[in-house]
């Protein structure tokens, strides 16, 4: 039995802006176990991002989490001062970003970003440091890293630098990763070259990964459990095997329908229609009602509790009722993508 | 880096003798001569004394000699105080300047930026309303209203500072405060805009996650890319605070630079005027390419372009 090492506990996040309050974050709750690798997915707004934010408690003003517990190890990190948090963030858990052209400093070199880093949490001398930042950059397969450690981020091409950015996060052997879209700045082949990395180190060092990102498809090789997320929740949560191929929630289908396949060239990408709900004033029912066709009265009623489908497999979404009316359409789509 | 601050050399020698020839046949094309005043008895003497400027060679000849002249720190004999070079008169004004100007400057920086700071550090609280309320004042109201109030405030009611001139050190106190109000409310602004900027960016995100102290996210991350901007603004305005202003000279009754030029201006005393305005360019130039030079050093992106 795989112990879990941090647990989401009906979190809720909201932004206090002069409009009033966003609630990007609705009650979402979720467990990562020892090693393991989930994935969060979900389309642009939806709360990926703010959700790993709360769990750093890096958020800015006005964001501010108003309910919910985060436990690391059994511990609420919601209740850390900020002096505690300071030695979660790093060295318990660490956390890269999009976009690496803007995620380090300009003006400092890589050495010296990563040094800094190891220094803040580890008792090394300065030399030791630079040791262990060469040995990063080698890892994640930066060549000649002696020399490369010198340059300034301008000085990496995109690629690299999320390279770096993952040395960097990894120097001092956190036991979460969290990385928000770690290659949506990047090209398709670069793409799949992080995504290797990040699994590879994953699987090496025992470390526990999030990877969030709003195409199904860049999950799918890393991550052993997925989340879709929607409009501040969590649509359906399943083994990577259940959500690709016994999705139960219209959204996730509609996500599977516009992942491009290698394997048919002619099938045109099918984009779900409509646009994200409204968070400053959230839908009583369903989130996804407005998009939804199959959606029904009671959809727009009342928000639909989770229902579980299999073992580990929950869906919140009004269809797996019992006094759901059978649906043809619906019933068809269940067998996901068969590859 | 050398080839880089070698170049700059360059550029910066030819800016200046930009300036000095425009200058020089701006001077020549203005209707009306300095002597056009002064009752000169008859053509023969205005003659020879336009035989002593060298007013009576062909146009480039004087322009050659100018320029040589120029480049031995020769400036030449001012029209109007006869005798009298024009080194030695700038040399006698500069050095009020450019006390004044110094200490000015060291204030606009040091207030400037640290206001700057707290201000952007305790956005929209007291301190920031504070501080953006007085910068607003310093930027708005005329050097010649605060110079005129602070001498009415420190001198004729208090009587700390001397009403007029500078023989004692207290009468530097008024001219370094007024003439450092405005750059100092700009720069306390323009940093902390600059701070506020540099604080949303990711690389700040970065080093929050990476579990640094506030303290060095501040210090280290944000403030060396927020004072960039702050630096390219400093070297034009320590240029323009040393060389002087009129009208506060004129209100603290400082022998400066300043008054000296706008004399000459009135005066047309064209050798004064080039002396000047040449000697304004040379210092200008220096300060920005010291201010460039210094960029490249805090901004390591800029080095290979
Ligand atoms: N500073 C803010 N002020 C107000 N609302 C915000 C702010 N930041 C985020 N939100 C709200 O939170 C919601 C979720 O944002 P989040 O950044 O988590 O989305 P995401 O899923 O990461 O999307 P993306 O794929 O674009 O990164 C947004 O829809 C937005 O309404
Ligand atoms: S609850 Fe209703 S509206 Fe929401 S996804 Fe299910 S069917 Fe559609
Ligand atoms: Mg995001």
């Amino acid at each position: 039995m795989s112990r879990k090492i941090l647990e989401v506990d009906q979190l809720r996040t909201s932004f206090f802006t002069h409009l009033g309050e966003v609630q990007a974050i609705r009650g979402v709750s979720f467990c990562l176990n020892e090693g393991e690798s989930i994935g969060i997915v979900g389309e642009s707004g939806s709360g990926k991002s703010v959700t790993s934010l709360s769990i750093m408690r890096l958020l800015q003003h006005p964001g501010k989490v108003v309910g919910g517990e985060i436990r690391l190890h059994g511990e609420n990190l919601l209740q850390y001062t900020p002096q505690q948090m300071r030695k979660v963030r790093g060295e318990k858990i660490a956390m890269i970003f999009q976009d690496p052209m803007t995620s380090m400093n300009p003006v400092y070199t890589i050495g010296n970003q990563i040094e800094e880093m190891i220094l803040e949490h580890k008792n090394l001398t300065k030399q030791e440091a630079r040791e262990r930042a060469v040995e990063m950059l080698g890892m994640v397969g930066i060549p000649s890293p002696e020399q490369r450690l010198k340059n300034y981020p301008h000085e990496f091409s995109g690629g690299m630098r999320q390279r770096a950015m993952i040395a960097m996060a990894l120097s001092c052997s956190p036991q979460i990763l969290i990385a928000d879209e770690p290659t949506t700045a990047l090209d398709v082949t670069i793409q799949a070259q992080i995504l290797r990395l990040i699994k590879k180190l994953n699987e090496e060092m025992n470390m526990s990964t999030i990877l969030i990102t709003h195409d199904l498809g860049v999950v799918a090789d890393v991550c052993q459990r997925i989340l879709v997320m929607y409009g501040g929740l969590i649509m359906e949560e399943g083994t990577r095997s259940q959500i690709f191929y016994h999705p139960r929630h219209p959204y996730t289908m509609g996500l599977l329908k516009s992942i491009p396949k290698a394997s048919d060239q002619k099938q045109r990408l099918i984009p779900i229609l409509g646009t994200p709900p409204d968070l400053l004033h959230p839908p009583a029912g369903c989130p996804f009602c407005s998009r939804c066709s199959f959606a029904m009265n009671i959809c727009r009623e009342k928000q639909p509790p989770y229902f579980k489908d299999a073992d580990g497999h929950r869906v919140m979404c009004w269809l797996l009722s019992e006094e759901a009316p059978y649906v043809e359409a619906y019933e068809k789509q269940k067998g996901g993508v068969r590859a | 880096m050398a080839k880089y601050i070698i170049k700059r050399i360059l550029y910066s020698i030819l800016t200046i003798w930009c300036i000095i020839t425009i200058t020089f046949f701006l001077m020549k094309i203005i209707p009306g001569d300095p002597f056009a005043a002064e009752k000169l008895p008859n053509a023969a003497v205005k003659a020879a004394i336009s035989k002593q400027y060298g007013f009576d060679q062909p146009l480039y000849i004087q322009y050659v000699k100018y320029l040589g002249n120029f480049v031995r720190g020769d400036f030449g004999i001012s029209y109007q105080k006869a005798g009298v070079t024009v080194n030695k008169i700038i040399g006698d004004g500069f050095p009020y300047s450019l006390t004044i100007g110094i200490w000015a400057s060291c204030l606009v920086v040091i207030v400037g930026v640290s206001m700057g700071i707290v201000s952007a550090l305790r956005q929209n609280k007291i301190a920031d309303r504070l501080i953006m309320v007085m910068s607003t004042l310093g930027s708005t109201i005329p050097s010649f209203v605060l110079a005129t109030g602070f001498l009415y405030l420190f001198s004729k009611t208090l009587g700390i500072v001397p009403a007029f001139g500078v023989d004692e050190a207290a009468g530097y106190i008024g001219p370094v405060l007024v003439i450092g109000a405005f750059s100092t409310a700009f720069i306390t602004r323009l940093t902390r805009t600059s701070i506020l900027e540099v604080l949303q960016q990711d690389y700040i995100r970065t080093a929050r996650s990476k579990g640094l102290s506030e303290f060095r996210v501040i210090v280290k991350h944000a403030l060396r890319n927020a004072l960039l901007p702050v630096v390219t603004y400093v070297g034009p305005m320590i240029a323009s605070i040393v060389t002087g202003s009129f009208v506060i000279e004129k209100v603290f009754g400082i022998p400066g630079i300043g008054k000296l030029f706008t004399e000459s201006i009135i005066n047309r005393d064209y050798t004064m005027i080039m002396g000047i305005t040449t000697f304004f360019a040379v210092f200008l130039v220096i300060t920005v390419l010291v201010v460039d030079v210094a960029y490249v050093l805090i901004d390591p992106r800029i080095k290979y372009e």
